[in-house]
């Protein structure tokens, strides 16, 4: 049991599986009471506003659970699905499929059967970090979608995990896109959110296999990484690169080159930092506090699981993660409260709502985490890839 | 999809029955209003502690922080394979009694959401218990959509459940106390209410967002009459009067002058009074004039997030020459409201009436892009060419003719200095 008070539970699975595949022009249907996706999009996806309808509820009420009344849904999913013209259909899990026991499997067969869409269901619940839904749904999407005969592009590259619930508004990784281009890189993938070089993300999608390498850029594109290299020797490498040594860093791991890092002191003054937030992004602002600034002592705080980069992972080239003694995986309200307030701790790197646990006066620098804070700091001016994250850092620290 | 899905001339709606039916839920705005934790709140002297999956604690914690509760709220975290098995009983009990011993509130409102719902999980001990060891009320309470459609919804059972407060206090009724129900935002001191109750010789008017403790709210107990605002309150009113013999009467804030005279008979004939409005409505007609005039003839929408009745709203500004032309409604149709709808019918029963929440609505704002004033956030949302003049329960609470003075200023200030929709729904909240 986790308490929370001044804090919000962090997203869940069916929030994940939303966010990953917003982009691809489909239709999701959160299987649960109408309340479930009218939060997400109100709160955790402000690209819903003045869009077309991506998330939608599936209204379920009491006597529906009562009666098992799933011809009446299946009829409701196919009616709106074939109105609306979509790509294809994902069915998400709520908690109340998941105590029902739903066969939402069974429903997407039959979904698929009656529109001629590509049907697949996500197995998501409500307790679950909201990684595992979105790596669900990566992972799905994967085996309808990808082209298993994509033409191979040698200077081709994917990027997966970028889910809005962790890197936020789509602009904070344009300078991503942008060094990628400009070290002659192909784009061909974008996972999940919009991005200027791909025109068409599901059709850039069906082309990811043909990529020469994958670069993950949060916890939730690792499985789908894995999966690529099984299936196609897709290797990939795991960081974000933030700061200028994060990007420097980056790029050589991507050409499957060594990287000695060096400390690029600015005297930026701090003894001990902590940082609280999704591992890779929390990792790779760990580099750059660290090599950009020079700060001694950097603790990370993964509010989402963290061990998938510690281990052994296979078809791998570079991980931009060191974990540190006394890093932790935890959203607990209050061991994160005790964490920020260590006495010698002097800077504290985080979402905005963590701020309300500060017990003392430490340098607080934002750094929003949609699926922490939702719509509450989306518009938000904040960068952390690049010169500009460089820039972001060292102008609020 | 076709937007003709989602909507219906309002001359064919005539019973439930004939109003869109949304075959999901869209992302329509059609779910904003009450919620039970800050209902719950209402109360004095109480927290609320919900317990369930942390999909469910987010979704509700995004309401009570909005509405400023997060000092008064809790959240215990659960999973699904503990909740179906009862395992987590034993964990809610250790969780509620150490937040109880960090707090002094009297009452502690234990919600639980769908799936405690469904799992029909017996609290009974765990409550008892508690109750015992801390001599804390525990009052059970459900956020739970899945009974959305429900005889009583949850928010009305939070509502009704403050009755345990009262049912066993002094009923001297001496005093000419008047209870005002329903309203989450209080009425100003100044507010015309009190001025026409008080020249009818009440002087005592209580309302529950301004009690500031338990002692102030059981003053209700001695009411000489309740007046109803929002039907959230009925259950209540209809135990209060039932029980303990306090007349009550469903008065729902008005805009048109007509409709107000009706709510001001209905709350006179419930205390057994009359009350002088001639004056009150006169000097309204007086100020309102030129700020109808301003508005008069513009294509205006009005939607269901109003403090109010859209359909009460858009007879007023019809009946003051405004061109309402599009409605946005929820499927849950007020009772009162059916009436509205005939008398509206009968002046232009060409305007659509449009399902807030049916798919086909997402993402069509061309259809409405003539649309000059609307009226409501969730009306703001589709109609993106449209001064909007949300007239949210969350803004102030007005009543009588002042609340046509308020529609209106409020309406120029729009116009003066238009607030885009987007910083209404995401600045300022008025959507949740």
């Amino acid at each position: 049991m986790k308490e929370y008070h001044h804090l919000l539970p962090l997203a869940t699975g069916y929030f994940g599986a939303s966010s990953a595949l917003y982009d691809f022009d489909g239709l999701i249907v959160v299987y649960g009471p109408a309340g479930g996706a009218w939060h997400i999009n109100i709160e955790d996806e402000p690209r819903w506003y003045r869009g077309p309808a991506t998330v939608v509820g599936a209204g379920l009420l009491e006597m529906d659970v009562i009666l098992g009344n799933d011809d009446k849904f299946i009829n409701n999913i196919v009616q709106t699905a074939k109105q609306l013209d979509r790509k294809f259909v994902a069915l998400s899990g709520t908690p109340i499929s998941e105590i029902i026991g739903t066969d939402l499997k069974g429903f997407a067969h039959t979904i698929e059967a009656r529109t001629n869409l590509p049907v697949f269901m996500v197995p998501t619940a409500g307790s679950e970090p909201y990684p595992e839904g979105a790596s669900k749904a990566l992972l799905a999407l994967a085996d309808k979608f990808m082209d298993d005969s994509a033409p191979k592009v040698a200077n081709g590259v994917n990027v997966l995990g970028a889910i809005h619930l962790s890197t936020g508004k789509e602009n904070h990784l344009e300078p991503l896109y942008r060094g990628l281009i400009q070290q002659g890189y192909e784009l061909l993938s974008v996972m999940s959110s919009p991005c200027s070089y791909v025109e068409n993300p599901l059709e850039g999608f069906c082309r990811a296999p043909g990529a020469a390498i994958n670069a993950v850029v949060s916890t939730s594109g690792i499985k789908l990484a894995q999966e690529m290299y099984s299936r196609y020797g897709t290797s990939f490498i795991v960081g974000m690169p933030v700061g200028r040594s994060g990007q420097d860093c980056f790029f050589k791991y991507l050409k499957g080159e060594t990287y000695a890092c060096e400390s690029r002191v600015s005297g930026a003054g701090y003894r001990h930092a902590v940082v609280v937030g999704e591992p890779v992004l929390s990792y790779g602002i760990k580099h750059s506090l660290s090599y950009d600034f020079g700060i001694p002592e950097i603790d990370v705080v993964s509010v989402v699981p963290s061990e998938e980069l510690f281990s052994e992972i296979v078809g791998c080239k570079g991980i931009m993660a060191e974990k540190g003694a006394a890093d932790l995986d935890t959203d607990e309200e209050n061991i994160i409260r005790q964490k920020m307030n260590t006495p010698d701790v002097d800077i504290v790197i985080a979402d905005p709502c963590y701020k309300a646990l500060l017990e003392s006066e430490k340098r607080f620098v934002c750094l929003p985490h949609t699926a922490m804070s939702a719509r509450a700091n989306w518009d938000m001016p904040y960068e952390y890839v690049g010169e500009e994250g460089y820039n972001y850092l060292s102008e609020h620290m | 999809m076709n937007l003709d899905n989602a909507g219906i001339r309002l001359a064919d709606l005539k019973q439930k029955s004939d109003f869109p039916f949304a075959p999901l839920e869209g992302v329509g705005p059609n779910l904003a209003g009450w919620g039970v934790i800050e209902t719950c709140l209402l109360l004095p002297q109480s927290i609320a502690v919900m317990v369930g999956p942390s999909a469910c604690l987010r979704h509700s914690a995004f309401m009570a922080h909005a509405r400023g509760f997060t000092d008064r709220f809790y959240m215990l975290c659960m999973s699904e394979l503990d909740m179906t098995l009862g395992n987590h009983l034993e964990n809610i009990e250790r969780g509620v009694a150490d937040i109880i011993s960090r707090r002094d509130e009297k009452v502690v409102f234990l919600i639980v959401g769908c799936p405690d719902y469904i799992l029909g999980t017996d609290f009974t001990g765990v409550i008892s218990r508690l109750e015992k060891s801390t001599g804390r009320r525990i009052i059970l309470g459900a956020m739970a959509p899945i009974t959305i459609g429900m005889k009583e919804s949850p928010f009305t059972s939070a509502y009704t459940s403050f009755f345990e407060f009262l049912k066993d206090k002094d009923r001297d009724s001496s005093e000419s106390v008047v209870n005002i129900l329903g309203t989450f935002m209080p009425l100003p001191e100044s507010s015309e209410l009190y001025q026409v109750l008080n020249g009818a010789g009440i002087d005592k008017v209580l309302q529950i967002p301004l009690c500031r403790d338990l002692d102030e709210f059981s003053g209700m107990a001695k009411g000489t009459a309740s007046v109803v605002m929002h039907p959230l309150a009925n259950g209540l009113c209809g135990k209060m009067e039932k029980e303990m013999g306090i007349q009550s009467c469903f008065a729902p804030m008005s805009y048109g002058f007509s409709s107000i005279r009706e709510q001001y008979d209905k709350i006179g004939g419930a205390i057994g009074c009359s009350f002088e409005l001639d004056e009150l409505e006169k000097s309204a007609g007086e100020k309102s004039v030129e700020m109808f005039k301003m508005i008069r003839g513009k294509k205006t929408a009005v939607g269901c997030s109003i403090n109010g009745s859209p359909f009460e709203l858009a007879l007023c500004l019809l009946e003051n020459g405004v061109d309402v032309e599009t409605l946005f409604a929820r499927g849950t149709i007020k009772p009162y409201e059916w009436g509205l709808m005939d008398n509206l019918r009968k002046i232009k029963p060409e305007i659509m009436v449009y399902n807030a929440s049916h798919p086909a609505l997402c993402g069509k704002t061309d259809p409405f892009d003539s649309i000059e004033l609307a009226y409501g956030v969730d009306a703001g949302m589709y109609c993106k060419e449209a001064v909007n003049v949300p007239l949210s329960r969350y803004q102030e609470q007005a009543y009588g003719y002042e609340a046509t003075i308020w529609m209106l200023e409020q309406t120029m200030e729009a116009m003066n200095n238009p607030v885009r929709n987007y910083d209404w729904i995401y600045e300022h909240d008025f959507l949740i």
